[in-house]
C-alpha cells in the first residue's frame, strides 16, 4: 500500500474557463437560464432564511414574540436584548476569551507543526518520503477509537479541565499536511531551494527564509480552516471540560439550548442578581430573544468574516481533494 | 592510479575513520543486542524487601516464566499477576531473535521494519510491566533496567542503521536529512502520542475497564479480560441493531443524495452565464458549512419550537393543527437528511465546480457543432468527466460509513427522549456512554466494531475501484 504521487496541478478557481463558455455560441436558452436561476435563488433563500429568523427574533421585543411567535422580520424592533446581554456580559465574555485564546494557540501550533511536517515530504531528495507519508497516512485510516482517545486525554495526559484539551487535538492534522505538501511541491520551485543551498543556506534557513515567505497563501488556508475548526469546537470542550468558566462559545450555547436551567443561570449572572426584586426581574427576563441573541453573538464573527476569506477555504477544499 | 580506485580508497579511509557513521556498525549493534537481550531474563528482576514472611526476596524473569516465583497467593489476592506480561516480553524477545537470525546480509534489509515494530511493542510492555511491579511494592533490579536500556539502544540503532543505509554519510545528504528529521520531529511525536499510543486501546473492547488508580496503564492491565462479553452484551441489546441501522442508513442516504445534490448544483452554477451571480450563489451556499451544529440547532429550534416556531406559525395560519416536532420521531429522518444537505451541499459542490472549470471548453464546442444540446452535453460529457472525482470522494465517504456526524445527532434533536429511536447513532451512543462513564469496555466494543468495519470498508472499496480503474483508486 503505497501513496501515489500527487497530480501536479492546483485548480485555480479564481478565473475559470466557464466565463469563456458563456461567451461561446453554445449558450443557455433564456428560458432555461430563468429556471436555473430560480432554482438557485430558492436554494439561496433556504440557506439564508433560518439565519434571518434567528437574527430577527434576537432584535424583537420579548413580549411580542411570546404573543405572536417567531417570524421572518423583527417584531417591535428593539435592541433591548443586546443591551441586556452586554450590560454585564460575564459568561459571554468569558466564553469569548476561552474561544479566542484556544483558537489562536491551536492555529499557531498547528501551522508550525503542519508546515514543518509537510516540507520534508514535499522534497524529492528526502529519501524517507514514502515511509513517513505512510506513517502518517495510516493514522487517517485506522485509530484506537474514541474510548482510547478519552483515556489518553484524561488519564494519560491529564487534560481534564485544561484548555489544552481543546488546543492539542487541533495542533496537527494529517489532511492539511497533504494539502501543504502539494502546495510546497507545486508552488515552490526546486531550483529556488537548490540555489539557496549553493549560496550556503542550511535546510532550516532555506525553509524559514525562502520557502515560508512564498507559501503564505497555503499557510493562510491551513490557518483559516484550523481557526474555523477550533472556533466551532464543542466536542472536546463538552467531553473534557466541566468547569463552566472554561466553556467555549459553542459549549455555552449547547448547554443553554439543552437545559433551560443553564440559560437562566447565564441570564442570572447578568445584572439581575443585585437588584431588590430579583424574582420579579427574572420573570421579565428576555428568555426567548436572549436565546437567539446568544446564537447571533456566537456565529457573528464567522458569518461576517467568511466572505473575505472564502477563496482560501475554496483553495483548501480543491487542493485537498487531489489524489494523495 | 585511475579515478575509480581513488574514490574507493578515499571511501575506505573515510569509513575506517568514521565507523560511527556507517550503517553496518549500527546494524551490528542491533544484531548483537537482540541476541543478548533474552539473557537479561535470567538476571534478577525485582526485589521485595519483605514479602510472605521472607526478607529480601529476589526473583528473576525466568522464575516468572516457569511459574516458580512462589507468590501466587499475593498476586491473585491483589489481582495483579505480572506473569502474562513477562511471558509476552519473552515471546517478543524470541521473535526478535528469530528475525535477527534470519538476516544474512550486513545491511539493514526489509526486516528492519518488523524488528523495530517488535522492539517498540516489546518496550511498551516492558515499561508497563516495570511500572506495575513497582506498584506492587517491588524494587526494580538490574534485569529490568538492562532490558529497558537495551531496547532503547536497539530502537536508536535501528533508526540510525536504516537512515545511514539510505543516506550516505559522505555527501552532505546526511546532514540535510538530519535537518529534515528535526523538522519532522514535532509531527512524529504528535502522531505517536495522539494516534499510535491509543491504538492498543482497542484491546479495551475485550476488557472490563475499571479505574483503580490514576495510572492508566495500570488500570488497563489490572482490568480483567472478559473476552467477547462486551460484544455479546452489545449485540444482544436491541440498541446495537438500532444504532447500526441508523448510522448506516443515514450515511447511505447522505452519501447518495449529497452526491446528486452537489454534482447537480455544481453543474448548474457552472452553466449560469452571469458569472457574478454565480459567485454570489456559491458564496451563499458555502455559508452553512461555517456554522457549527450547535448554531444549526438554534436555527432548527427557531423552526420547530412548538409554541413559537416558524413552522407551527405557518401551520396555524393555514388553519392546521400545530405539530410537536420534538416529540414525533416520524419527521426526523427527513429533518436529518435535509439538515445534512443544507449544511454540506454548498461545500461539496465546490470541488466539482473547480473540476468543471478545469475542463477543456473546446470539447463542448465540438459537441455543440455535432448537434448535442445542453442536456446531452451535461449527461454525456460533464458527468462522465466528473466520475473520477466522484469515485474518490465516494470511497472516502464509504470508509466513513460507520462514523456518524455526531454534532448533528447530538444537538439537532435537543436531547429529546422520544426521538432517540431515530437519532441514536454509534458515535452518539459511544459519546453518551463515555459521559455516563461507568464501564468503558462497552463503548470501547462499539468503537472497535466501528473502527474495524470502517477500515475493512475503505480497503474493500478501494480494492474494488482499483480493479475497475486503477486511476480512480485512493491508494
Amino acid at each position: 500500500m503505497s501513496v501515489g504521487p500527487i497530480a501536479p496541478t492546483i485548480i485555480d478557481t479564481k478565473d475559470t474557463k466557464v466565463t469563456k463558455r458563456g461567451d461561446s455560441p453554445n449558450k443557455l436558452s433564456p428560458k432555461a437560464n430563468f429556471v436555473l436561476n430560480l432554482i438557485l435563488t430558492l436554494a439561496m433563500l433556504a440557506c439564508v432564511l433560518p439565519l434571518v429568523i434567528v437574527i430577527s427574533v434576537s432584535l424583537s421585543s420579548e413580549s411580542t414574540i411570546l404573543k405572536e411567535g417567531y417570524g421572518l422580520l423583527p417584531k417591535d424592533f428593539t435592541l433591548d436584548t443586546y443591551k441586556f446581554a452586554f450590560s454585564d456580559p460575564r459568561s459571554i465574555v468569558n466564553a469569548y476569551k476561552v474561544t479566542i485564546y484556544t483558537t489562536i494557540m491551536a492555529t499557531i501550533i498547528c501551522l508550525v507543526n503542519v508546515s514543518l511536517f509537510a516540507y520534508p515530504l514535499s522534497r524529492p531528495d528526502f529519501k524517507f518520503r514514502t515511509e513517513i507519508t505512510f506513517f502518517m497516512f495510516f493514522t487517517m485510516l485506522f485509530g484506537g477509537g474514541l474510548v482510547a482517545y478519552y483515556i489518553l486525554m484524561t488519564g494519560f495526559l491529564g487534560l481534564r479541565n485544561s484548555l489544552w484539551a481543546i488546543i492539542l487535538p487541533y495542533s496537527f492534522n494529517s489532511f492539511w499536511v497533504i494539502v501543504m505538501r502539494t502546495f510546497f511541491r507545486t508552488q515552490v520551485p526546486l531550483s529556488l531551494i537548490e540555489s539557496a543551498r549553493i549560496d550556503g543556506a542550511g535546510e532550516w534557513r532555506t525553509f524559514t527564509q525562502i520557502v515560508l515567505p512564498i507559501s503564505l497563501p497555503g499557510l493562510a488556508t491551513v490557518a483559516l480552516f484550523t481557526t474555523l475548526g477550533v472556533w466551532n469546537d464543542w466536542f472536546n470542550c463538552i467531553l473534557f471540560i466541566d468547569k463552566p468558566e472554561l466553556a467555549n462559545l459553542n459549549t455555552l450555547i449547547y448547554r443553554a439550548l439543552t437545559s433551560a436551567r443553564m440559560l437562566r443561570e447565564i441570564i442570572a449572572t447578568m445584572g439581575a442578581a443585585g437588584s431588590a426584586d430579583a424574582a420579579a426581574e427574572i420573570a421579565n427576563l428576555p428568555n426567548e430573544t436572549f436565546r437567539m441573541a446568544l446564537a447571533v453573538i456566537t456565529m457573528g464573527p464567522i458569518v461576517l468574516a467568511y466572505p473575505f476569506f472564502q477563496k482560501y477555504f475554496i483553495r483548501g477544499l480543491t487542493v485537498g481533494s487531489i489524489k494523495g | 592510479m585511475n579515478e575509480t580506485s581513488a574514490i574507493k580508497k578515499a571511501s575506505t579511509t573515510f569509513y575506517k575513520e568514521h565507523t560511527l557513521l556507517t550503517s553496518k556498525f549500527w546494524w551490528n549493534v542491533v544484531k548483537i543486542l537482540t541476541i543478548i537481550a533474552p539473557l537479561a531474563l535470567f538476571l534478577p528482576f525485582v526485589r521485595f524487601d519483605s514479602i510472605a514472611g521472607k526478607k529480601g526476596y529476589v526473583i528473576s524473569g525466568f522464575h516468572f516464566l516457569i511459574g516458580t516465583h512462589g507468590l501466587d497467593a499475593k498476586f491473585s489476592s491483589e489481582g495483579l499477576n505480572p506473569a502474562p506480561q513477562i511471558i509476552t516480553t519473552a515471546v517478543f524477545l524470541v521473535i526478535g531473535l528469530i528475525f535477527v537470525l534470519l538476516i544474512r546480509r550486513n545491511k539493514p534489509s526489509f526486516l528492519a521494519v518488523p524488528i523495530s515494530i517488535v522492539i517498540i511493542l516489546f518496550s511498551y510492555i516492558t515499561a508497563s510491566m516495570a511500572t506495575w511491579l513497582v506498584k506492587s511494592g517491588a524494587r526494580l533490579m538490574i534485569g529490568v533496567q538492562l532490558l529497558m536500556l537495551i531496547e532503547f539502544i536497539i530502537i536508536i540503532s535501528t533508526i540510525l542503521a536504516v537512515v545511514l543505509n539510505r543516506v550516505s554519510a559522505r555527501t552532505g545528504a546526511f546532514k540535510s536529512h538530519l535537518a529534515m528529521f528535526s523538522m519532522l520531529a514535532p509531527g512524529i511525536i504528535y502522531l505517536l502520542i495522539f494516534n499510535y499510543l491509543p491504538m492498543p486501546g482497542i484491546l479495551l473492547a475485550f476488557k472490563r475497564y475499571r479505574v483503580f488508580t490514576r495510572d492508566v496503564l495500570e488500570n488497563f492491565f489490572r482490568s480483567e479480560w472478559v473476552a467477547l462479553e462486551n460484544f455479546r452484551f452489545l449485540f444482544s441489546s436491541p440498541d446495537a441493531l438500532m444504532i447500526t441501522r441508523n448510522t448506516v442508513l443515514y450515511n447511505i442516504t447522505f452519501m447518495i443524495l449529497g452526491l446528486i445534490a452537489s454534482v447537480s448544483l455544481a453543474i448548474i452554477i457552472s452553466e449560469i452565464p452571469n458569472r457574478r451571480l454565480a459567485k454570489i450563489y456559491q458564496t451563499t451556499y458555502f455559508l452553512p458549512y461555517f456554522l457549527s451544529w450547535m448554531i444549526v440547532a438554534y436555527l432548527g429550534f427557531a423552526l420547530f419550537n412548538y409554541d413559537l416556531g416558524v413552522l407551527n406559525n405557518i401551520l396555524k395560519k393555514l388553519g392546521m393543527e400545530p405539530i410537536d416536532w420534538y416529540m414525533e420521531p416520524k419527521y426526523w429522518p427527513f429533518i436529518f437528511v435535509i439538515a445534512n444537505l443544507w449544511k454540506y451541499t454548498g461545500n461539496g459542490s465546490i470541488v466539482y465546480i473547480a473540476t468543471i472549470a478545469g475542463f477543456d471548453t473546446e470539447i463542448y464546442e465540438a459537441a455543440a457543432i455535432d448537434g448535442a444540446n445542453k442536456w446531452q452535453q451535461t449527461m454525456y460529457l460533464t458527468v462522465p468527466m466528473l466520475v473520477p472525482m466522484m469515485t474518490l470522494l465516494t470511497i472516502l465517504a464509504v470508509g466513513r460509513m460507520f462514523n456518524a456526524d455526531l454534532g448533528m445527532f447530538l444537538s439537532l434533536p435537543m436531547g429529546s427522549g422520544p426521538l432517540r429511536s431515530v437519532s441514536n447513532v454509534i458515535d452518539l451512543y459511544v459519546f453518551n456512554s463515555l459521559r455516563g462513564g461507568s464501564n468503558m469496555g462497552f463503548p470501547a466494543a462499539a468503537a472497535l466494531y466501528q473502527s474495524i468495519v470502517g477500515f475493512i470498508l475503505i480497503l474493500t472499496t478501494n480494492t474494488i475501484v482499483r480493479k475497475i480503474n486503477p486511476d480512480n483508486a485512493l491508494f
